[in-house]
């Protein structure tokens, strides 16, 4: 999962980037209004924490534009503006969340997921995909009640792929939401990074979970041959 | 303190004027019947005085008072009239019956004249008398031809009328215009008062407006109503125009608050992040250090802002104590800029020293040096990079200045008068920032204000920003 925090006080941005990464996000950060639109118009975010009172332009209007062009990405406000109206505001002008700060980076994660849960019409936090289940808060994977173990990278790829279950997804589209805009994967990581997570969560020689549509992207789906 | 009623004012005041106007009237409706009645009295004793005073005649050269017997002799139509008589020659004193022996006062003066005055006999009764000198008429003289001469006889004659009718008419007259005056009084203190109480109905509407005023709602304005006098419109306007200044105080006041609140939250929010972010996971002890020193950073910043807002505080409410000594501005200039050396070099700024006064003066050092700080490094923070920065020093006048200006794009006129506001920034954001927390000009002003110094700004081109800073003569 992607997503994009603009916030303008660089400790507070610094810390919820770097709790989301540790999370398994993938995280893009701006300080300034403009930046950030910019990075929301230009890039597929699964989530955008977004501050109201921002440099150049405000978060208001960044969250105005967003809807105009037709994006949904739920968007979470962060704001030290805690009044009834500035909340109604804010929810009115297209935000799916409000939170006031300050507030606890637990929660801001738990409505994070809870938004990418909704987004992709996930409403429960385990995904189960054949025998395979994909707790989506604990960020695990197991099977059978055993745990497969997965690098950082490894889960983001199979916890996107599994909130588009049963989709045939694009690897543009996995580029874009499992890698950020700093990221150092290389062209082929998603291929290798498919190929690295097929071998991790088939036990027998005839179980597939990850099928490739060539020409098109891959597809999470079981498949007992 | 003791309150006075306008209305009560209003109504006593005018009463009694009606009153002392209605009272000053019936004394002349009085005065002027009195003078009548007693005008009417005094022709008709003059008529009598004319009359009788042919009756006193000299015949067969003896003085003669018919008067006297015409009274003896019609007793009962004449009874009651009172005459006397002195013959100033002869010493002889002649009364009617009516007199019962008492006299009538004597009043004379020159023959022909008639004199008036009011007496009061022994039986208390009231009459009014006229008096003259007159003198014996000759009808016939004596035999013998002794020569009489009138002028050498003289006589005072009194001639009295019983005034009881005219008492009795100006006593029911008295009653009359008393009782009218009465009438008149409560008629007019009546009206006076319906027509001070209506015209102050309004008042207390309005009192009831102003007092259904909530407090709490700064954009609440009363209505004014409709039937309000003139006289109190200018009034009532000036009263609105006041709680809608009052309104903008407390709506700055409440904005103040917010954004306090803001200004802390924020940097809160961050410290709390990154604590939490710190142990969310096991961690290497330079990395615990890293993200622990990232928090005392901001924990100071904090400080910064809340030793700057005390600041603000007391000397807003003028509780700031300021110690006068010697200070030297050119010095505390290239103090300051000596501090800002490394920013203004980070961001590639140029400054343009031109301090061609002397400058040492008496004040607080303290403070100038905040004030010096504050205004010089907020050019330095929002200089746009490679520009230049101009301080200088001159006199205007038998004044001071000191003006720092800086090139600064897209500053537009109208957010001039906003920029001393606290927390005012050009754009939406409003968190605090790494070197500036959104209160300096606003302290800057407070301190100026404080100093009794003038501080404004200007834009002496389009993007270019100057401060000055009036020092007083003194």
């Amino acid at each position: 999962m992607r997503v994009l925090v603009i916030e303008d006080y660089s400790p507070l941005r610094n810390a919820v980037a770097g709790s989301l990464k540790e999370s398994g996000y993938a995280v893009d950060t701006s300080g300034t209004g403009d930046e950030g639109l910019w990075y929301a118009k230009n890039h597929s975010y699964d989530a955008i924490i977004l501050d109201l009172m921002l440099p150049h332009v405000d978060g208001l209007t960044i969250l105005k534009s967003l809807r105009e062009l037709g994006q949904d990405v739920p968007v979470i406000v962060t704001s030290a503006r805690d009044s009834l109206e500035d909340r109604i505001e804010g929810l009115d002008a297209g935000a799916d969340d409000y939170l006031v700060k300050p507030f606890v980076l637990k929660e801001l994660l738990a409505r994070v997921r809870a938004q990418t849960r909704k987004m992709y019409g996930k409403k429960a936090s385990i995904v189960a995909v054949g025998d395979l289940s994909i707790d989506l808060n604990a960020k695990k994977v197991s099977r059978e009640d055993q745990e497969i173990l997965l690098t950082s990278r490894e889960y983001k790829l199979l916890e996107y792929l599994a909130f588009r279950a049963d989709e045939v997804v694009s690897r543009q589209e996995i580029w874009d939401h499992v890698y950020d805009y700093h990221g150092d994967a290389s062209s082929n990581a998603v291929d290798v990074y498919v190929g690295y997570l097929r071998k991790k969560l088939s036990n027998r020689s005839s179980d597939s979970y990850i099928q490739t549509r060539r020409g098109i992207g891959y597809q999470l789906k079981y498949i007992q041959e | 303190m003791k309150m006075h009623s306008i209305r009560n004012r209003l109504i006593i005041g005018t009463s009694s004027v009606i009153m002392i106007a209605l009272a000053t009237g019936a004394l002349l409706v009085y005065q002027s019947v009195s003078r009548s009645l007693y005008d009417e009295i005094d022709k008709d004793l003059a008529q009598t005085m004319t009359h009788q005073s042919l009756e006193l005649e000299i015949i067969e050269g003896e003085v003669f008072h018919e008067w006297l017997e015409d009274i003896k002799k019609d007793e009962k139509r004449r009874a009651g009239e009172l005459m006397q008589a002195w013959g100033i020659a002869s010493d002889e004193v002649l009364r009617s019956p009516a007199l019962k022996g008492s006299d009538l006062p004597m009043v004379y003066g020159k023959f022909g004249d008639r004199y008036f005055a009011n007496h009061v006999l022994p039986d208390g009764a009231h009459v009014r008398v006229i008096g003259g000198l007159i003198y014996p008429r000759i009808e016939s003289l004596g035999a013998g031809g002794v020569v009489i001469i009138p002028e050498n006889l003289p006589y005072i004659m009194a001639i009295g009328r019983d005034t009881k009718a005219l008492h009795v008419a100006l006593n029911r007259l008295i009653l009359e215009l008393f009782a009218g005056l009465l009438c008149a009084i409560f008629f007019s203190f009546s009206v006076v008062s319906f027509i001070i109480r209506s015209s102050l109905k309004p008042l207390l509407q309005l009192e009831k407006e102003i007092t259904a005023i909530d407090v709490n709602n700064p954009k609440e304005v009363f209505e004014i109503p409709a039937d309000l006098p003139v006289e109190l419109s200018a009034l009532t306007h000036q009263y609105r125009e006041l709680l809608s200044r009052i309104s903008g105080v407390r709506q700055r006041e409440r904005d103040f608050s917010a954004n306090v609140a803001h200004e802390i939250r924020t940097p809160l929010a961050g410290i709390e992040a990154t604590l939490e972010l710190a142990l969310a996971n096991d961690r290497q002890l330079e990395d615990y250090k890293e993200r622990i020193g990232e928090t005392l950073k901001i924990a100071m910043k904090m400080r910064t802002l809340v030793n700057r807002l005390m600041w603000f505080s007391r000397l807003q409410n003028r509780t700031e104590h300021t110690e006068s000594t010697e200070v030297d501005l050119h010095q505390l200039i290239q103090f300051q800029l000596a501090i800002l050396s490394e920013s203004i070099t980070a961001r590639g700024l140029s400054v343009k020293e031109d301090l061609q006064t002397s400058a040492v003066f008496k004040t607080d050092e303290t403070l100038l040096s905040i004030l010096m700080n504050n205004l010089i490094g907020n050019a330095v923070a929002h200089s746009d990079e490679q520009s230049l920065i101009a301080v200088r020093t001159y006199d205007e006048g038998r004044c001071l200045v000191f003006e720092v200006s800086n090139a600064a794009k897209g500053f537009e006129g109208e957010t001039l008068d906003a920029i001393f506001e606290p927390f005012y920034r050009r754009d939406s954001a409003r968190s605090a920032n790494d070197e500036h927390s959104g209160i300096g000009l606003a302290l800057s002003r407070e301190i100026a204000s404080v100093l009794g110094l003038k501080l404004s700004v200007q834009l002496k081109t389009e993007n270019v920003f100057s401060v000055k800073v009036i020092f007083p003569e003194e």
